[in-house]
């Protein structure tokens, strides 16, 4: 089912479309874009007395230059006080009307999402506009809250799960603008100013590289108008999206780098490589692939690993969320005593699934988990507000996912392998151990050109 | 928890107090299984998806000294082989048909759960059939299975700071109770229990009169019924299952345990107050208290100790959801340099206040609509309504008060709240737990 607007002076309405497969649909879509440029996605659901909503700005963390976490900050502050209201009133309107408000920074889009009750979403639209378009970062509360995320970056430390990722970027990146870690890190948070993010706001926070998303309990007709009220003066001007260059080639020989951590009683690994970009054309079809190697319980990773070495509490791989550059990681953990069991291990799975690639009765188990997976992730609110944004973002068109349970069933035994030596890297991989070193650096040196590194250098800029 | 990195969970969910229209009572229909389980059955067709969460009534309040953890091993064995379906095929036959599955165990319940295509719903219930009829526990998957737990647990303590202090806490203010012992289990346990305690604690335990089971989703309740009925029904166990018989004596002063960690970056503080169980009557004005203590940026202690003072980074104040007497449980992580002493104070202060002179009731009525807020989000998913009906069922003295809730919520006046503040909020009544590099003086 196609839907439309109805002409409007203010607002140029076209269609997207429905996502539908053979079994799911998802609700109807409808677009919009202001005068200014703003993109506007609706999406109505009448089950909840709710609405989502997520402004997202094409800037990230690919926009902080030298100063890490600068997006991050100038996105987490905009709550500190805007022109028309300050800190405190803020705060009394989100917790009066039960506003969960929160943000997020990616390398190259930035949200401001909330979720309310559907009858407060006059009021939740104009804090969202001023959020947006007049925040005021007063000195004294943004030092505050600069001082907290500094803490807590430095905090971080202490769950290795939390910030392997992140190194891992850190290592195969190195030069590269994706290297930048979203939220900055505790060396160059400590030196942002409210100069610093007022002005990145000015330079970035503009409506011709934003959309907004809502899905929920509305009238879109009403909705429109209410979107218009409060974004419609949102000024318009030369900010473009960043255009980021991708890496040609992953490493060229097997690098191991050890993050020293004396207190660990376990190693945390993140191996990997280059990868594809998200959403490109086969990212159904690979999304079949990695679940056989390491996106379920019974993946090939996991099944070594836990299921039949009870070396791990879990072991996975999976493509990260880039647009531009990607990267392919396994991830997993394991006691001091296993490490090398367990690396040994994961590489053995790994090589043994690019030479042998897949059989008939694995694909065909694999394309109906994917298939039957896939409905639950856009169920939520929020699920569809985030998959609207990902399709502005990524510059995708609706057929992306409109498409996915066909392309899941067209995927040959063939084409899955094919797919493997193509899009999975080939070694040599980057491998990051966050653990003891006095208990495995020996062995480690014997994986390739190492590095050890204390766990504190993660804190500071320098080149990991 | 059985699947990968996630934590224990003991926390309460979502305690909603109304219900939109679109679910109703009448909506839900309820079947008592011969054998003696209970089925909930709710027909949601928004996506072409179903769900079985099947609650038994067995956690780590069910097992003694030696054998503590074993409920969540043994949450870990009901994947691991039954007599039609040998080690390894659980997932491999769900997983074909479409369908994930998870699980997870708390001080009070054994809780699992499958996510499938509604198509695979019979392939599900023969599936949860069989393990619960059949179950056969098998030597080596023992083993390799000890070294998951042992991985799980560690992986626990590793990467959460507060793993260590909560578990030294909550054993200093439970002496009798068995919520004294982490759900994860000690360690000397975990590597010690035999396949004769695992038989044992499937026979006793695992009677089908003894769990709930929750269907939610594209189903129809025709179909549902007759699988179960041929499935599930015929199996039957006669044994009783023995009460949990401790019962915690109250506490007569205030308790203190210190835990110090070398690597640690902050202070951490924890406070626990002795409370009643979820099916009391001041269970709700509890939860209404926590909410305003510290959700949200206004919060009293939020505001006080992160956004006033800087003293700390992150305040939380949470409710038990629990069969038994539980706790109240206050987190703060303090803030650079700062000291204990100085974070407990202020806390003190803190809670003094709002002891002596209540809340307002512009801080009720914030709390109420975060309540409502959080219950319909909840309710959007086909696996939010099969929990909360679950939760409902076994914690909170049926299914059906799900949908009075709201009545309940609506009730708490200030005058409740100031009730419960002064009724379980004495220093008496508390353990605090410090966590730092070195124990002050």
């Amino acid at each position: 089912m196609f839907r439309a607007f109805g002409s409007c002076a203010l607002l140029l309405t076209i269609m997207i479309s429905e996502v539908a497969s053979a079994q799911f649909k998802l609700p109807v879509m409808t677009e919009t874009t202001l005068d200014n440029g703003l993109r506007v996605i609706f999406i109505e659901q009448h089950e909840v007395p709710l609405i989502a909503v997520a402004v997202a700005v094409r800037a990230g963390s690919v926009n902080d230059g030298k100063a890490w976490g600068l997006a991050s900050m100038a996105t987490a502050g905009v709550d500190l006080g805007t022109k028309a209201y300050s800190k405190k009133q803020i705060e009394e309107i989100e917790d009066q009307n039960a506003f969960q408000i929160s943000t997020t920074l990616g390398k190259e889009y930035l949200t401001i999402s909330a979720e309310a009750a559907a009858e407060d979403a006059p009021t939740l639209m104009k804090l969202l506009g001023e959020l947006v378009k007049n925040p005021v970062y007063p000195a004294k509360e943004f030092d505050k809250l600069r001082d907290r995320v500094v803490s807590q970056s430095r905090k971080s430390k202490e769950s290795p799960n939390q910030i392997a990722t992140d190194v891992f970027e850190r290592v195969y990146y190195g030069a590269h603008p994706y290297a930048s870690p979203e939220n900055g890190v505790a060396e160059t948070l400590s030196k942002i100013t409210a100069a610093n993010v007022q002005a990145f706001h000015k330079s970035y926070f503009q409506p011709q590289i934003a959309s907004i998303a809502i899905a929920g309990d509305f009238d879109s007709k009403a909705m429109k108008d209410l979107i218009g009220k409060e974004f419609a003066d949102w000024k318009k001007g030369s900010a473009q999206a960043t255009k980021i260059e991708s890496i040609a080639e992953g490493p060229k020989e097997a690098e191991v780098i050890l993050i020293d951590k004396p207190d660990a009683r376990e190693t945390t690994f993140r191996i990997g490589g280059k990868g594809p970009v998200s959403f490109n054309p086969v990212y159904p079809k690979l999304s079949v692939v990695n679940t056989i190697l390491g996106g379920r319980f019974t993946s090939l990773l996991n099944d070594a690993l836990r299921v039949k070495s009870g070396y791990t509490y879990g072991a996975r791989s999976g493509f990260g969320q880039q647009r531009s550059s990607g990267t392919f990681v396994m991830s997993t953990f394991t006691a001091n005593e296993t490490t090398f069991k367990t690396l040994d291990l994961a590489l053995e799975t790994y090589r043994k699934f690019l030479t042998q690639g897949v059989d008939q009765k694995t694909l065909d188990s694999a394309k109906s988990y994917v298939k039957g997976q896939y409905p639950p992730q856009y169920e939520t609110l929020d699920g569809l507000t985030s998959l609207a944004t990902s399709l502005f973002v990524f510059e995708k068109d609706i057929e992306t996912f409109n498409k996915f349970e066909s392309e899941v069933d067209a995927l040959t035994l063939a084409e899955a392998n094919e797919l493997v030596k193509t899009y999975l890297p080939k070694e040599p991989l980057t491998i990051l151990m966050i653990g003891k070193a006095s208990e495995i650096a020996g062995q480690a040196k014997t994986y390739g050109r190492f590095r050890q590194l204390p766990i504190g250098r993660v804190d500071s800029a320098a080149a990991l | 928890m059985r699947r990968l990195l996630k934590v224990l969970i003991t926390a309460a969910l979502i305690q909603p107090f109304s219900l939109y229209s679109a679910t109703k009572k009448e909506d839900v229909e309820e079947y008592r299984l011969k054998n003696g389980m209970k089925v909930l059955f709710l027909k949601d067709d928004s996506i072409p998806n179903a769900n079985m969460y099947v609650f038994w009534r067995v956690g780590s309040r069910n097992e003694q000294p030696g054998i503590t953890g074993l409920s969540h091993f043994f949450e870990h064995m009901m994947f691991n082989g039954s007599k039609n379906y040998p080690p390894g095929s659980f997932d491999v036959v769900m997983e074909a048909a479409g369908g994930a599955n998870n699980a997870y165990t708390s001080n009070d319940v054994t809780v699992y759960t499958n996510w499938f295509p509604s198509s695979a719903f019979s392939t599900i219930a023969s599936l949860e059939a069989d393990r619960i009829a059949y179950l056969q526990l098998d030597d080596k998957k023992i083993e390799s299975e000890r070294g998951v737990v042992l991985s799980e647990r560690s992986t626990g303590l590793e990467n959460d700071p507060w793993e260590e202090l909560y578990i030294s806490a909550r054993s200093t203010a439970f002496l009798a109770h068995p919520y004294s012992w982490p759900v994860i289990g000690w360690e000397a346990d975990i590597k010690a229990w035999t396949k004769a305690d695992l038989q044992k604690y499937f026979d006793t335990y695992y009677n089908p009169s003894n769990a709930v089971m929750v269907i939610v989703g594209a189903l129809d309740p025709k179909f549902v019924l007759d699988e179960l009925q041929k499935k599930i029904e015929p199996i039957s166990r006669k044994n009783v299952i023995p009460p949990v018989r401790t019962i915690e004596p109250p506490q007569k002063g205030e308790r203190r345990v210190w835990v110090t960690k070398d690597d640690i970056s902050n202070p951490h503080f924890l406070a626990l107050y002795h409370v009643p169980e979820s099916k009391h009557a001041d269970h709700v004005a509890l939860n209404i208290l926590a909410v305003i203590l510290s959700d949200g940026p206004s919060s009293r202690l939020y505001k006080s100790l992160v956004d006033e003072q800087r003293l700390a980074l992150e305040v939380d104040a949470s409710n038990a959801k629990a069969f038994d007497p539980d706790l109240f449980t206050f987190t703060i992580v303090g803030a650079d340099g700062k000291k204990l002493s100085a974070i407990e104070k202020a806390f003190d202060k803190e809670l003094d206040k709002v002891i002596q002179g209540g809340i307002t009731e512009k801080e009720l009525a914030a709390a109420k609509k975060k309540y409502l807020v959080s219950f319909y989000k909840g309710m959007e998913t086909i696996n939010g309504k099969a929990q909360l009906l679950g939760d409902y069922e076994v914690f909170h003295g049926g299914y059906a008060n799900l949908f009075s809730a709201a009545d309940s919520y609506k009730a708490v006046t200030t005058a409740d709240v100031k009730r419960v503040l002064t009724k379980y909020f004495s220093r008496s009544n508390r353990t605090i737990g410090l966590l730092d590099q070195r124990q002050e003086q």
